[in-house]
């Protein structure tokens, strides 16, 4: 076995983002869909901490994005996470096929 | 086998199964925990990427935090525990091909391409790393080149927290 190089995190982080993906548009719960939308976030991440560190290890801007994607994806899973608990006061449910109020 | 390699495929086969197991699981709870054994190990990768703070944050924001949160968010919909309702749709076996053709697709390109030669250096990085401690060399970069950016996700995340307090609260305002 060779050592780790950059394409061993890229498949890794293709493998996390399929998965993600897999989840994101299978899971009938909300809160499903959600941790679905985390882990793309996260090999997404991955791949810019990978690029940073193989191919410009001087500089920084890899970790700065991924420091603020990180930062960006609690804020928005705060927000989802109030939204599923906000619907399901309402409709008594978290399926996402039960909140159809915008579909016409 | 040095230890980096050793590391960095026991963490690689946790990540993929945990998220494998996550994303399948008939237990939304379950999937929440192997959420977070995936988050964690992912902390591992970072620091074998040299990137100690990053992987600090990911402890500390996604198990911490997010985890928590989904957590919450679980046990506040009591419909979620249910063993009898399906958790995934119809579309699932679709999907799962769909999913795997998007990641043979993606090795594919991933691999294909020279990263060295389409990535070019920064022509002008707002700031190199002097110190061998890569704490210290975000810490300073945080509060030198990318200030602005740093205080405007202060903001964000202030509105983000109002908001969910607005949107989840019992009644709703007039």
């Amino acid at each position: 076995m060779n050592a780790i190089g950059l394409n061993h995190y890229l498949m890794l982080s293709a493998a996390l983002f399929s998965i993600g993906f897999y989840g994101v548009i299978t899971r009938r719960n909300a809160v499903g869909v959600l941790m679905g939308a985390e882990l793309i976030l996260n090999s997404v991440n991955l791949n810019l901490l990978a690029f940073n560190h193989f191919l410009h290890p001087a500089a920084l801007g890899g970790q700065m994005f991924a420091l603020f994607t990180i930062t960006i994806a609690a804020a928005e899973a705060t927000v989802a996470l109030a939204l599923v608990v906000a619907v399901y006061r309402q409709k008594k449910s978290v399926l996402v096929e039960d909140i159809d109020q915008l579909k016409w | 086998m040095s230890l980096q390699i050793t590391l960095f495929y026991v963490s690689a086969f946790i990540i993929v199964f945990c998220a494998l197991r996550a994303m399948t699981g008939q237990y939304i709870f379950r999937s929440a925990l192997y959420l977070a054994v995936t988050l964690a190990t992912l902390a591992v990768q970072y620091m074998l990427l040299r990137a100690e703070f990053v992987a600090i944050v990911q402890i500390l924001v996604y198990v911490g935090a997010v985890i928590v949160l989904i957590m919450f968010a679980v046990m506040l919909t009591a419909q979620l525990g249910d063993a009898h309702v399906s958790q995934t749709n119809r579309l699932a076996v679709a999907t799962g091909a769909a999913s795997l053709t998007l990641f043979y697709v993606l090795q594919k390109v991933l691999r294909a391409n020279d990263w060295a030669a389409v990535i070019p250096a920064p022509a002008d990085p707002h700031v190199q790393v002097e110190t061998a401690s890569n704490i210290k060399a975000v810490g300073q970069a945080l509060l030198s080149g990318y200030l602005l950016p740093f205080e405007l996700v202060g903001l964000i995340l202030f509105i983000a927290l109002v908001g969910a307090v607005l949107i989840a609260r019992k009644d709703p305002v007039a």
